[in-house]
């Protein structure tokens, strides 16, 4: 019966094209295996992934976003990765005003070499999203 | 000479760091490089590390080109390099050499992998069958691989390779293969090739510690190497990062790390350069992520020479908590029980106890690799007593050959900022045989915009991967799926997409279908070369093309829940569909290059570099604040390792003075400037206060520093307190009566390594041992004491330092916080110390006392506010990253050398003025600079010129138009990081590649 069916959550990840993006593909190179439910997007710089992407793929039904980048003091651009840390961390404040629990938005930080940790970090965001549930308001608004 | 036809290709061999540095420095400038590499892949030592000191971090990716950078693959490197003028042999060695400088002729003997790179897939099921395990190499023999396996995990495409020795010829894996590309049969092929110059990159082996059995490695489980360690604590590694000992799998405790194994011993009588900073990484490493660890370094000298490596040692030691003890450990011993191990080391006192460790690191040195010999036979160049390659009297790249150059650790041990130097150098120094490049990466014309942009039109092809994609996934499905998306035109599956015949038949059907855009459902095969010749036969810009990796993303890794993974397929193929129906192609517009250049500095860096330059027929503007050129070499008269060496630099001062590209400008200074790489226009005032202004495409920063001025020590108030080059001019100028003094007493680390200058200034060791053993020649009997806190004579330095002491030259450690007390007793100078060894107080009457002042900044802070650069804490100029671009900034076009970038000596201040020359020079014969694809503008009625955009811009790619007021882009520099974006209160700065309604519409497509 449908009902039973466990819950499989949307996941967007956006990848910097440096390091994330990279090991994802070492992650395939080395067949670790990790959940499905991911999305990914490549970006260039997670520098480059503007909160309004992130509510965007929340209000249009995703149920986390991962955003993940170079390790810190690593990035491709000089700072990137330290702008998109602090934009992350103010986007979370206004997550709750919208209802929305601020752990559906990760950040995290998967250099090209971390085959094995893209796969447990995806591992882990998908199981956290799965206990917080289904997104309870998308679709319902826009931007 | 220059008459004669010189060919415009090059041979690099060896394809490690250096290689790869060399290889793009001169491709990048459109010559052809041949990159020749003894193994199936490609990385060296390299690849086998993930963080690097001094900052941690891995940044292998800023070696790549900033300017035309699409012409290379935008990934990390340890994928591989791509370039189109590189072309890489792997599993090839040098066999034969003819001809001379400008005109080589060589012959190659390349060895089969067994597994043809044409037909291969990389599926690896070759490797699931094989029967053979055995260690993994690039895992240090700590994990394992089979007889036919990948050579490390990283390499794009994934390409198989049979260990030979290992394979048992069983044929299992040929039965297996989908596409019938393994052959068992090893067979070699001749090649011939022309080539102007060629350079050395083969880089070092590490020191095999079996041959030193007192320290009971591979006999002791618990005892490992350094680059052991490395793997160990790689996340990519046999234990995905867990510091774990080998005999048990358990966190050690308690880890030993032994510097100098097999370094400056009887038989190598050098010091590997490297391995002190090597150790301090990986003590730093896992101190930040098992702080309860009792890490224990145990040295001789910590030699911590490089550009901020005194601060990362003291950090280490202060901050961290690693115990750092000077003691050579004789001998390991094992308790047979537990496998841990016992040391006899030196306790606080200095009096010997036995301590116990979980685990012990051998810190191993670089020794020449087996092979190497043999090639330089091959090449007919010389290498020195320790089996490295010989180099040229101040040079460190030259090799005895005319038009063979030698780069990184082959030509001596060295750490990765040091190589990255000689890299350029080398390259500088080749391109000098080298005809003018045929083809230019940037003669290509870009594409022009059509005058009315057709509807898009995506053609989607799936790859069935012989199976691999096609057995998982249900394909047609898929197809079925993606062909009611809008604007999909044709949707098809093929066998393999990796074939040229499947490139001929993607043509042919998008040609039929009037198809303007392009998505592949493949693997990660289908990059770099391969998908550069597939877009180019289907004849479509490569912005208009997406790879969507089904394999390695999705059945590879979701192999137990195959209805979500259809599912995936399906939202990335969709959503690359929606992304790229997004996508608009806009002509760039190339830039062009004033090809002048200006050098900031006439001392040996700034002379150097400019006729480096001119010597390319680029007109070099040379401004010099002093009346006269030299510099400090007006006071230098020799160096350790190269000799008197006033009559070369009298020779280059008359060379700078001779030649008619180079204009100087005398007791001048650099005022004002403005404008970007190819482009910046520079006022420099002249004496009479003249203001000139020159136009230059590439600005050479070359302002050395200073002699430090002690106000220890009694310097300034006794005549008999000299400092060291006050010394060397007295020596050799023959003022000092060396045969009437009887005592001398020299004073290291003066002012360095302080609180206030926590650096080394790395020259005044080698100093100190030219001058000590100089006295020592003039007067055999003179007692020279040398009073030193760690001797820095790194590399082949060492050997000076063993023959100093041979001569009877006394080296005494005083400890920072018990310095010498020097005093005046009427007419006598008096020298007191605390000796660590012996813990007595130690008094000294010298006739002379030298001090070894060490190097400070000039004043550098006036011109980086005019050229809008930085400096680092110390006042040195900061370059973009401290290893993999060291005369680099991050703002491209202006490049640094010589003690303006940091302390050094005189031939490392050549090789660098050399590399600076070189990016300079590749810069400068680029008649126009394209810009990438993936590259920011401005929306002009959204922009309110708040300037936010230039702020966060790292390049200086946006500026205000003076003219308009508008907020410009100047494409060729934009990196394509979107700071700007995000930056933007307005949205009026957007990316190419990443509108935003193009990510909303990917970001939709998800669902």
């Amino acid at each position: 019966m449908a009902e039973e069916k466990e819950f499989e959550p949307i996941i967007v990840g956006f990848f910097c094209n440096w390091c994330t993006a990279t090991a994802a593909d070492l992650a395939g190179t080395l067949r670790m295996q990790y959940p499905a439910n991911i999305r990914p997007i490549r970006t260039m710089c997670s520098g480059s992934v503007d909160p309004v992407y992130v509510l965007r793929a929340l209000l249009g039904g995703a149920d986390g976003v991962i955003v993940g980048g170079c390790t810190p003091g690593d990035c491709h651009y000089v700072s990137g990765n330290y702008k998109a840390r602090r934009r992350m961390s103010i986007l979370k404040t206004v997550l709750n005003t919208l209802g929305l629990e601020d752990d559906r938005v990760w950040i995290k930080w998967i250099s090209a070499a971390e085959g094995a940790k893209f796969a447990r970090i995806m591992n882990e965001v998908t199981e956290s999203v799965k206990k917080l549930g289904p997104n309870p308001i998308g679709k319902d608004w826009s931007i | 000479m220059d008459k004669m036809a010189k060919s415009e290709a090059v041979l690099v061999i060896g394809a490690g760091v250096a290689g790869i540095k060399t290889s793009l420095e001169l491709a990048e400038a459109g010559h052809k490089v041949y990159l020749c590499e003894r193994k199936p892949s490609i990385g060296g030592a390299l690849i086998q590390m993930d963080k690097w000191f001094p900052d941690n971090h891995c940044s292998l990716c800023q070696m790549l080109p900033t300017l035309n950078r699409d012409k290379s693959d935008q990934f990390c490197l340890r994928r591989g390099v791509n370039h189109p003028n590189i072309e890489l042999l792997y599993n090839t060695e040098v066999t034969e050499l003819q001809g001379k400088a400008g005109d080589f002729k060589i012959t190659l003997d390349t060895r089969s992998t067994g597994v043809d790179s044409q037909l291969c897939i990389g599926c690896g099921l070759c490797a699931e069958v094989c029967p053979i395990e055995m260690e993994s190499q690039f895992d240090e023999g700590l994990g394992r691989r089979k007889a036919i396996d990948l050579s490390n995990p990283y390499a794009t495409p994934h390409l198989y390779a049979i260990d030979w020795e290992k394979c048992t010829r069983c044929g299992e894996c040929v039965s297996k293969c989908p596409t019938g590309a393994i052959q068992l049969e090893q067979k070699e092929s001749i090649r011939q090739l022309q080539a102007g110059a060629i350079i050395l990159s083969t880089g070092f082996e590490e020191f095999d510690p079996r041959l030193a059995t007192q320290y009971g490695y591979r006999r002791y489980p618990n005892v490992i190497t350094s680059i052991e360690l490395e793997r160990i604590l790689s996340p990519g590694g046999p234990s995905y990062g867990e510091l774990i000992r080998p005999s048990d799998s358990r966190t050690p405790a308690s880890i030993a790390f032994l510097q100098c194994i097999g370094s400056r011993d009887s038989r190598r009588d050098y010091c590997s350069s490297a391995c002190c900073m090597f150790a301090v990484k990986e003590a730093t490493l896992i101190k930040q992520k098992w702080p309860q660890a009792d890490v224990h370094i145990f040295f001789m000298d910590m030699r911590a020479f490089g550009k901020g490596y005194h601060r990362y040692y003291e950090h280490a030691r202060d901050a961290l908590g690693v115990q750092f003890t000077r003691c050579r450990v004789p001998v390991v011993k094992e308790d047979p029980r537990n496998h841990d191990l016992m040391l006899t080391v030196a306790s606080e006192d200095d009096r010997p106890v036995k301590r116990q460790f979980e685990m012990v690191v051998l810190s191993v040195g670089q020794t020449p690799a087996p092979e190497f010999n043999e090639l330089c036979q091959v090449l007919g160049v010389e290498t020195n007593r320790w089996g490295f390659c010989q180099t040229r009297s101040l040079s460190l790249v030259e090799t005895s050959r005319e038009g063979i150059y030698i780069c990184g650790s082959a030509g001596g041990p060295k750490d990765i900022a040091d190589t990255m130097v000689e890299a350029g150098a080398a390259a500088c120094g080749a391109s000098k045989w080298l005809g003018s490049p045929a083809i230019r990466p940037t003669d290509k014309e870009p594409m022009e915009k059509p005058a009315e942009e057709p509807a898009p039109k995506t053609a989607v092809f799936l790859c069935g991967c012989g199976g691999e994609i096609a057995s998982t996934l249900d394909l047609e499905s898929v197809a079925e799926h993606l062909g009611k998306l809008p604007g999909v035109v044709h949707v098809e599956t093929v066998p393999y997409l990796c074939r040229s015949e499947a490139f001929e038949a993607v043509r042919k059907r998008v040609k039929e279908h009037k198809g303007n855009r392009l998505v592949l459902g493949a693997c990660t095969h289908i990059s770099g070369q391969m998908l550069d010749e597939l877009t180019t036969r289907v004849g479509l810009d490569p912005a208009l093309v997406r790879v969507v990796n089904l394999r390695e993303e999705v059945i590879w890794v979701h192999r137990d829940q195959l209805e979500k993974a259809l599912a995936k397929a399906k939202s990335m193929l969709a959503m690359a569909i929606e992304d790229i129906r997004q996508q608009d192609c806009l002509p760039t517009s190339p830039m062009t290059v004033t090809p002048n250049a200006l050098v900031i500095g006439g001392g040996v860096a700034g002379m150097t570099a400019a006729l480096s330059i001119a010597r390319h027929e680029i007109e070099v503007c040379l401004v010099e604040k002093s009346s006269e050129l030299g510099g400090n070499l007006k006071d230098v008269y020799s160096t350790l390792e190269s000799g008197d060496t006033r009559a070369s630099l009298r020779d280059a001062i008359e060379q700078v003075q001779k030649n008619p590209r180079i204009h100087r400008h005398m007791d001048s200074e650099v005022v004002a400037a403005n404008g970007y790489a190819g482009n910046f226009r520079v006022s420099i005032k002249g004496k009479d206060e003249s203001i000139n202004t020159v136009e230059a495409g590439a600005i050479i920063v070359a302002t050395g520093g200073n002699e430090h001025r002690p106000t220890e020590y009694l310097y300034g108030q006794n005549q008999q307190v000299i400092t060291q080059l006050e010394l060397e001019k007295r020596l050799f100028a023959g003022e000092l009566d060396s045969g009437g003094l009887r005592s001398v007493v020299m004073i290291q680390c003066v002012g360095s390594r302080e609180k206030d200058r926590p650096y080394c200034s790395r020259i005044c060791c080698s100093q100190a041992l030219q001058n000590a053993l100089k006295l020592k020649e003039l007067n055999p009997g003179i007692e020279v004491n040398v009073l030193y806190r760690d001797m820095m004579s790194y590399g082949f330095k060492e050997a000076h330092y063993t023959r100093a002491r041979e001569k009877g030259v006394r080296f005494i450690r005083y400890e920072p916080d018990r310095k010498p007390e020097v005093r005046q007793d009427g007419e006598r100078l008096t020298v007191e110390m605390i000796e660590p060894a012996l813990g007595g107080t130690l008094r000294l009457e010298p006739d002379l006392l030298i001090l070894s002042a060490g190097v400070i900044p000039g004043d550098n802070r006036t011109l980086a506010d005019i050229l809008a650069v930085t400096l680092d804490e110390d006042g040195f100029f900061q370059e973009a990253e401290e290893k993999f671009r060291p005369v680099d900034f991050v703002k491209d076009g202006i490049y640094v050398c010589g003690l303006a970038h940091s302390p050094r000596g005189i031939e490392e201040t050549i090789a660098q003025a050399q590399a600076a020359a070189r990016r300079a020079v590749s810069l400068l014969t680029s008649k126009q600079l394209a810009a990438g694809r993936v590259i920011s503008e401005t929306v002009q009625r959204q922009c309110r010129k708040c300037e936010m955009c230039i702020s966060v811009c790292p390049y200086g790619a946006r500026a205000k138009d003076d003219e308009t007021d508008e907020i410009v882009v100047r494409e060729a520099l934009c990196q394509g990081c979107g700071a700007c974006v995000v930056a933007c209160p307005s949205g009026a700065a957007k990316i190419r590649g990443f509108r935003d309604r193009q990510v909303f519409a990917l970001i939709d497509a998800a669902f």
